[in-house]
């Protein structure tokens, strides 16, 4: 008995809640509006606030180390100069013979060995020669700093004339910029004040709607109107319809009759909406249109994008670097799943080899012919005297133009990729940097001194000499995508003046924009 | 319902899925109607009722993007709109898990037979429950819920839910007797 009519109240419930019909759908949509939008455009400004301060401090950073590298070269070629004169004058009061440090350090590793077979071609006159050959060595080390500071101070100069000029300039363009912002944004904050008028206008009409209208029938809030409402509705009810004559077949009447009431209660004169038909058919004929011109774009789609890289550069000796890198790309669509990726990108790729000495005394070339005592003092002297590299660093600023293809798994249902392709490019800016332990002859320990610093900048231009590969995988934020890209870029040959064989792996940070429909 | 159905649904869920502002209007008027008679029965009012499905439909709109279109869209919505009555109402729910109720008699209802209950007569009976027999009734009965789900979802025994539930059907019962009785004395 007591199942039987809980069965039947739950069919009851299920039924009339099942076909449940409410004529406030616009108020309630207005009411949504009012929290929906302000959240998306709150979350949008979040989303380009952390874009841009994400771009700016890569920048930032690419600025920093750019200077710091170029500064740090002007340095070091001064100080190698001082360093090396410097030393120079202790050995020449120590050493008889000849130590050609100086040439050493800036000539190929070729000439500094005919020089120092040179050297030790003479070795027989080394100490009666050694006063001239000193003096010599002094006249040719002053000749060429008198020239080299000069060149460095032109430079200097020029520099900082070009530095005024450049703040100068880019003072000026500041303010032409914020000049020009400062309109856009006066622009906008007067449209977003007058959309925000409009939209508090009709909110406050809305309220006033649903307040007086809308909300009536059932209880907004205040159980005594519901009671009202409910009583008058069940008067009706009972005096038409007394309990127990209603048949069953009329259970979807009841309800429509029960939502007439409410809504005879709640009849009001509304402005004239749109209905969801209307709705649809506007939508169809927005479509057709829309499809027509979608037909001619889609042929000719590219998207863009920017990206910021952070990966490790690895190769053959060296330890792996942590660098980084921005640019921007093109999709080009083929065909539906195939897109080919091209773009300019910049990065910098820093190899550090520790330790390994090509210049090592006692694996050196001239070290296998000791046959006089002369030449086994030379060899002792060599091994003491002769500069040893302690440490290499090349720093290379590439700029990248990879040719890719990207097959995109499932391109209606998810942003998720495979890409495959070659990179071509040169080098902005290839600084390779000796560090050298200069053997201090007076004592035992050994002294060091940086070395060389020889750089280059857009020297060559290599092509398709870097296999990338990578995967990505999008998320949807509005109209535009954020991918996360894993990478490997793989050398198929040697880069730069130096011929390294160097790579990349990491991770692409992507943003693309997608042209809305 | 007035509006168009299937493959329309399909193409409203789609568009939403790209951020249409428009699209997302008519996804909301095509499912209000549902998603207020499954907030009516789980809220205290009608404003609370309107506020359940309009939080409902902005975790739609927001992870719409996640939404397998391979299950119904409306059983995805009713989860939604269910536990976001629930998370709002989960304050009522504690304070009355510590409680002892009352087996006071309800007030008069205006109730007639089950058949012929209306809306407002069901809604009226349910606003005598206590807010967690009324949650549990809802979830068990009408929305096909288990008992181990409703005690994860509330954070109770299973036991638990099983007590409130005969308590909540005895109570009804009792109401919808009393109405009978109290018909039968005027009528008669």
């Amino acid at each position: 008995m007591d199942e039987q009519l809980d069965n039947e109240l739950k069919k009851r419930i299920q039924q009339v809640f099942e076909n449940f019909e409410d004529t406030t759908a616009d108020e309630g949509w207005l009411l949504l509006r009012e929290k929906f939008p302000e959240k998306e455009s709150k979350r949008r400004g979040l989303i380009w606030l952390w874009w841009g301060s994400a771009a700016a401090v890569l920048f930032i950073f690419l600025g920093i180390g750019l200077w710091y590298f170029n500064k740090n070269e002007a340095n070091v070629q001064q100080k190698n100069y001082a360093a090396q004169s410097a030393k120079h004058n202790k050995l020449q009061s120590a050493v008889a013979k000849k130590a050609p440090i100086d040439t050493v350090k800036n000539v190929q590793p070729g000439q500094a060995q005919s020089q120092i077979a040179d050297a030790s071609g003479k070795n027989n006159n080394v100490e009666k020669h050694a006063p001239q050959q000193v003096q010599q060595n002094q006249r040719e080390v002053a000749s060429i700093q008198a020239a080299r500071n000069d060149t460095v101070n032109k430079n200097s100069s020029r520099g900082a004339k070009s530095s005024l000029y450049s703040s100068k300039n880019s003072l000026i363009a500041k303010n032409k910029v914020t000049s020009q912002q400062t309109n856009v944004n006066s622009d906008k904050q007067g449209s977003e004040k007058s959309y925000q008028q409009a939209l508090a206008g009709s909110t406050k009409q809305n309220r006033g709607k649903t307040n007086k209208k809308a909300l009536s029938p059932l209880p907004a809030g205040t159980d005594k109107t519901t009671q009202e409402s409910l009583a008058a509705n069940n008067e009706t009810d009972n005096t038409n319809n007394p309990v127990g004559t209603k048949p069953q077949g009329q259970i979807t009447a009841s309800t429509k009759t029960d939502t007439a009431a409410i809504n005879k209660i709640a009849a009001m004169p509304k402005p004239a909406k749109k209905t969801i038909a209307d709705m649809f058919a506007e939508d169809k004929q927005i479509t057709l249109k829309k499809k027509k011109d979608d037909t001619k774009t889609n042929e000719k789609r590219v998207h863009f994008g920017v990206y910021a890289a952070t990966y490790f550069s690895y190769a053959k000796g060296s330890t792996d670097e942590v660098n980084m890198g921005a640019g921007f790309s093109s999709d080009i669509k083929i065909s539906n799943n195939l897109k080919l990726v091209t773009g300019v990108a910049i990065g910098q790729n820093t190899l550090s080899y520790p330790g390994t000495s090509s210049v090592d005394a006692a694996a050196s070339p001239y070290s296998f012919a000791p046959s006089t005592n002369v030449a086994a003092a030379y060899l002792s002297y060599a091994q003491v005297a002769t500069p040893s590299i302690k440490n290499y660093n090349a720093n290379l600023v590439g700029l990248d133009i990879p040719l890719n293809l990207k097959y995109e798994i499932n391109p209606k249902k998810s942003d998720t990729y495979i890409l495959a392709g070659l990179s071509s490019g040169t080098f902005i800016n290839e600084s390779y940097t000796y560090f050298y332990n200069y053997p201090a002859l007076n004592s035992s320990t050994l002294q060091q001194t940086q070395g060389a610093t020889t750089s280059k900048s857009f020297n060559s231009f290599y092509f398709a000499k870097t296999l990338n590969l990578a995967f990505g995988v999008g998320y949807p934020i509005g109209n535009n995508h954020l991918v996360i890209e894993p990478f490997l870029k793989y050398p198929l040959e040697g880069l730069g003046s130096q011929q390294i064989r160097f790579g990349a792996g990491g991770i692409n940070l992507k943003f693309n924009f997608l042209p809305k429909k | 319902m007035h509006q168009p159905r299937g493959m329309a649904e399909d193409e409203i869920i789609s568009k939403c899925k790209t951020g249409s502002l428009k699209h997302q209007e008519m996804l909301y008027k095509l499912f209000y109607g549902y998603a207020m008679g499954i907030s009516l029965r789980y809220s205290l009012n009608r404003d609370d009722a309107l506020e359940v499905v309009n939080d409902g439909f902005i975790k739609i709109f927001n992870a719409i993007g996640n939404y397998n279109s391979d299950k119904p869209f409306k059983a995805w919505l009713r989860t939604i709109v269910v536990n976001t009555a629930i998370d709002r109402r989960r304050k009522d729910l504690k304070f009355q898990l510590n409680i002892e109720l009352d087996d006071a008699m309800p007030l008069s209802t205006g109730a007639k037979a089950i058949d012929d209950l209306n809306v407002q007569d069901i809604l009226k009976l349910m606003n005598e429950l206590p807010a967690i027999q009324l949650t549990i009734f809802n979830l068990y009965e009408i929305d096909g819920y288990n008992h181990d789900e409703i005690a994860g979802l509330l954070s109770i025994p299973p036991s638990s839910s099983r007590v409130y539930l005969s308590r909540a059907k005895e109570r009804l019962r009792n109401m919808l007797k009393a109405e009978a009785q109290n018909n039968g004395r005027t009528t008669g």
